[in-house]
């Protein structure tokens, strides 16, 4: 019991609170100087999303950890900031502003665990003129499966990447297809995925195919009537909606080649709504539709082509939220601080006025 | 309702909400096998991507083999490597 007091302590003391947010600044600023090494996603990846920062043993695989990561000095935050609002604050009326802006501020952590969680990030694309309905994955490869006997439609089933590197044998529901994965190999560098996989249709077998976004053309096999194709492509994912890059444009500053801004006039089509309307997508400025934002990433082929990054994120609300309880925790806790203070200020010159 | 009694169900709840937020964001994100259909030919994001050949025999031992024997007879032919 008193071991369990003792925890309680150390989880609700303001020591911890201070530790955490010095331990989050190194963080901060190690994670900003690894970006230039390592890249913005791998970094964040390394000494934000992470429970411990890890450091491989120089000349062996060996790799030990080295830091507390974002994830545990998060954790440990929030713990604290509910243990402490349970602890120290009373529940009245007067520390109101105070229990706001602690619940602002869990809400900002809670956030953040959301994000790492449920984010996901995909990459759109498209070269002006060009209609486009789907996003892919750059991060994410995947075996694609494709019935193309239909002279209208296809039928695309898209088995991730880690199912491949673990499983034997993976049974395509909605087919008759089985598909035996005899090895998986890959190229971090080069982006080169390769997969053995032997398809096998009601027991016959169709040969051990490989697989690769190396080769740059699928594979098929026919069985009775129906033919499939299968080739490995970034995760992709269809939308019911489209886009079509209507104009590209990269402004620089006159008489330099120092860039200005990137815009893409965008236009949206969605038959199930019946919606059809021009968007333009700038720096900062994404078009958010249907739970995706899409914001101005790249562009490539002499300012032809655009590459948008697509974001999917169901707390993207929540620091906006949180933001406002912490201002609004703020302003009523000043608010009855600045009334106890004028009360005060009466009754001392009442007070005043009546001693003789 | 005594303040002891408020501050410990106050207490549970929020570490109830807390656990669940994160067990919810460890745990939910799973990986399956996804599928569409899709209008022919509505890719057009992979430049590199050829269009869907027909499959040359209903049997064949290695694809490899096959695709470097079409890009060897569309060479010939002076076709591009997707026959165009």
């Amino acid at each position: 019991m008193r071991s369990l007091a003792r925890v309680w302590d150390a989880l609700t003391s303001l020591k911890l609170t201070l530790v955490c947010l010095a331990l989050l600044m190194v963080l901060v600023v190690a994670c900003t100087l690894a970006q230039v090494e390592m890249g913005t996603f791998a970094a964040v990846h390394a000494y934000i999303r992470g429970l411990l920062v890890w450091r491989q043993v120089p000349g062996t695989a060996l790799r030990i950890p080295i830091f507390p990561g974002g994830g545990l000095v998060g954790l440990l935050l929030l713990l604290n900031l509910v243990a402490a609002q349970a602890k120290r604050l009373e529940l009245s009326w007067r520390k109101s502003g105070l229990w706001v802006v602690h619940a602002g501020l869990i809400l900002l952590f809670v956030g953040e665990f959301v994000t790492s969680g449920f984010q996901v990030e995909t990459q759109l694309s498209i070269e002006e003129g060009q209609t486009v309905d789907f996003v892919e994955s750059p991060r994410q490869m995947e075996l694609a499966l494709t019935e193309v006997t239909d002279p209208v439609y296809d039928d695309e089933y898209g088995i991730p990447d880690s199912l491949l590197a673990s499983s034997t044998r993976i049974d395509v529901k909605g087919t008759p297809v089985s598909l035996r994965v005899t090895k998986v190999s890959g190229d971090k560098e080069t982006n080169v995925r390769s997969v053995y996989v032997e398809p096998i249709v009601n027991g016959r077998s169709y040969g051990t195919r490989l697989v690769s976004n190396a080769l740059g053309a699928p594979q098929s096999f026919a069985h009775e009537g129906r033919t499939w194709t299968l080739s490995m492509r970034p995760r992709r994912e269809y939308l019911p909606y489209s886009l079509t890059l209507k104009k590209f444009q990269h402004d620089r500053y006159s008489g330099t080649d120092i860039p200005k801004n990137f815009s893409s006039l965008v236009q949206l089509k969605n038959p199930a709504r019946g919606e059809e309307r021009d968007a333009l997508i700038y720096m900062n400025q994404p078009l958010r539709y249907e739970g995706k934002a899409f914001y101005q990433a790249s562009f490539g082929k002499n300012d032809t082509m655009s590459v948008l990054q697509v974001v999917e994120n169901p707390g993207w609300l929540l620091p906006y939220i949180s933001c406002v309880l912490v201002g609004a925790g703020l302003l009523v806790h000043f608010m009855f601080a600045l009334f106890r203070s004028l009360k005060r200020a009466v009754a001392v010159r009442a007070g005043a006025l009546v001693t003789p | 309702m005594r303040p002891s009694t408020v501050r410990a169900v106050t207490v549970q709840f929020l570490v109830f909400a807390l656990a669940s937020v994160l067990l919810l964001a460890s745990g939910c994100r799973r990986e399956e096998i996804t599928h569409f259909r899709v209008r022919k030919a509505s890719g057009a994001m992979d430049n590199s991507r050829c269009p869907v050949r027909p499959a040359p025999r209903e049997y064949s031992p290695t694809g490899v083999v096959i695709w470097r024997e079409r890009a060897e007879a569309d060479a010939a032919q002076g076709l591009d490597r997707c026959g165009r």
